[in-house]
C-alpha cells in the first residue's frame, strides 16, 4: 500500500453529522482537504460509482457501522465485491466494541477498525497501519 | 432490580460516559449519588435518547429485559460540549450539533454492551432519538424503573438517567 497522501480522495460516511464533522475536522488537521460526505450507505455507493466512472474515484473510504438505511459493513461488501474497488482502502468505525463485530468486518475486507470514543492521535494511528509504505 | 444489580448494571454507562467525556470532550466527568426520578420530565432542553432490548441469563435461565439511557443538557452546556467534541465554537443550535447528544448516547451504549456481555446480557440498541424543549415527557418504557444522576463536567451539569426492566 502506497503512503498516505493528505491530497487523496476521501470519502465520509456516517448518518450523524456530529461524527462526519468530527472525523472532517481530525482528517483536515492532518493536512487533508479533498473529503466529501455521504449520510448513509445506499448514497455513499452511489457517490464511490459516481466517482469512479468520472475518473476521480475515492482513494480511501471512512464509514460508519451501524446506519439505518444501508450498513457500513453492507457497503463495505458492495465495494468489496466489484473488481475496480477491491483495493479501495477501508476504515470502519464503530460505536460497538465486540470482537465478533471485528471478525465480521474483517472476513468482509475491511482495512482497519477504529472503535468510538476515539481522539485525533488515535486515527492517525489507524490511517498509518493501512497506508503502510 | 435492587440496589446491588443496580450498581452492577449501571457502571459500564457510566464509565462509558467517562472515557468518552475524556477522550472526546477533553473533560473529566463527576458521577454524582444516583437517586430514584419520580417524574418523566427532561431537566434540560436538549434530551438524546436509546433504547435497549435483550436477554440476560439468570439461574441459568434466558431472561427478557428492556430499558433506556437519556441525556439531558441544558442549551448552553449541551453547545459548550458539541463545541468541544467538534472542535469548533457553537454559540446556538446548528445542523452540526443536531445529533451530539444522540452520538454520545450511542457510543455509550455501545462500549457499555460490550462490557454486560460479558455479564451474560446480549443487547439490541435502537436508533438514538432527541429531542428540544424544557419540561419534555420522556416516554421510558412501561414499568422501568428510571435512575437519575446528575453528571459534572468541565462544561457544566447535565443528568444522566438509565432505566431497565426485566420481564
Amino acid at each position: 500500500m502506497a503512503a498516505f497522501n493528505p491530497k487523496m480522495r476521501i470519502l465520509v460516511v456516517d448518518d450523524m453529522n456530529t461524527m462526519r464533522k468530527i472525523i472532517k475536522g481530525m482528517l483536515q488537521k492532518m493536512g487533508c482537504d479533498n473529503i466529501s460526505e455521504a449520510d448513509d450507505g445506499m448514497p455513499a455507493w452511489a457517490l464511490i460509482q459516481e466517482a469512479h466512472a468520472s475518473g476521480k474515484p475515492f482513494e480511501f473510504i471512512i464509514s460508519d457501522w451501524n446506519m439505518p438505511g444501508m450498513t457500513g459493513i453492507d457497503l463495505l461488501k458492495n465495494v468489496r465485491s466489484k473488481d475496480e474497488f477491491k483495493k479501495v482502502p477501508f476504515l470502519m468505525v464503530t460505536a460497538e466494541a465486540e470482537q465478533s463485530n471485528v471478525v465480521i468486518a474483517v472476513k468482509a475486507g475491511v482495512s482497519n477498525y477504529i472503535i468510538k470514543p476515539f481522539n485525533p492521535e488515535t486515527l492517525k494511528s489507524k490511517i498509518d497501519k493501512i497506508f503502510v509504505p | 432490580m435492587n440496589v446491588e444489580s443496580y450498581v452492577k448494571f449501571s457502571k459500564p454507562f457510566i464509565d462509558a460516559l467517562r472515557e468518552t467525556f475524556k477522550v472526546m470532550v477533553n473533560s473529566d466527568i463527576t458521577a454524582h449519588s444516583p437517586r430514584m426520578k419520580s417524574d418523566n420530565k427532561a431537566k434540560g432542553e436538549v434530551t438524546a435518547m436509546i433504547g435497549m432490548n435483550g436477554t440476560v441469563v439468570k439461574d441459568g435461565k434466558d431472561q427478557e429485559f428492556n430499558g433506556m439511557i437519556a441525556l439531558s443538557f441544558r442549551k448552553e452546556v449541551y453547545l459548550k460540549i458539541a463545541s468541544a467534541m467538534l472542535m469548533q465554537e457553537y454559540k446556538d443550535y446548528h445542523e452540526d450539533v443536531e445529533d451530539t447528544g444522540s452520538e454520545i448516547a450511542n457510543i455509550i451504549m455501545g462500549n457499555a454492551k460490550k462490557v454486560l456481555a460479558t455479564q451474560g446480557y446480549k443487547i439490541g440498541m435502537s436508533t438514538p432519538t432527541r429531542v428540544k424543549g424544557l419540561d419534555y415527557e420522556i416516554k421510558y418504557p412501561g414499568n422501568t424503573v428510571v435512575i437519575e444522576t446528575t453528571i459534572t463536567c468541565a462544561h457544566g451539569d447535565f443528568t444522566f438517567d438509565i432505566c431497565y426492566r426485566e420481564s
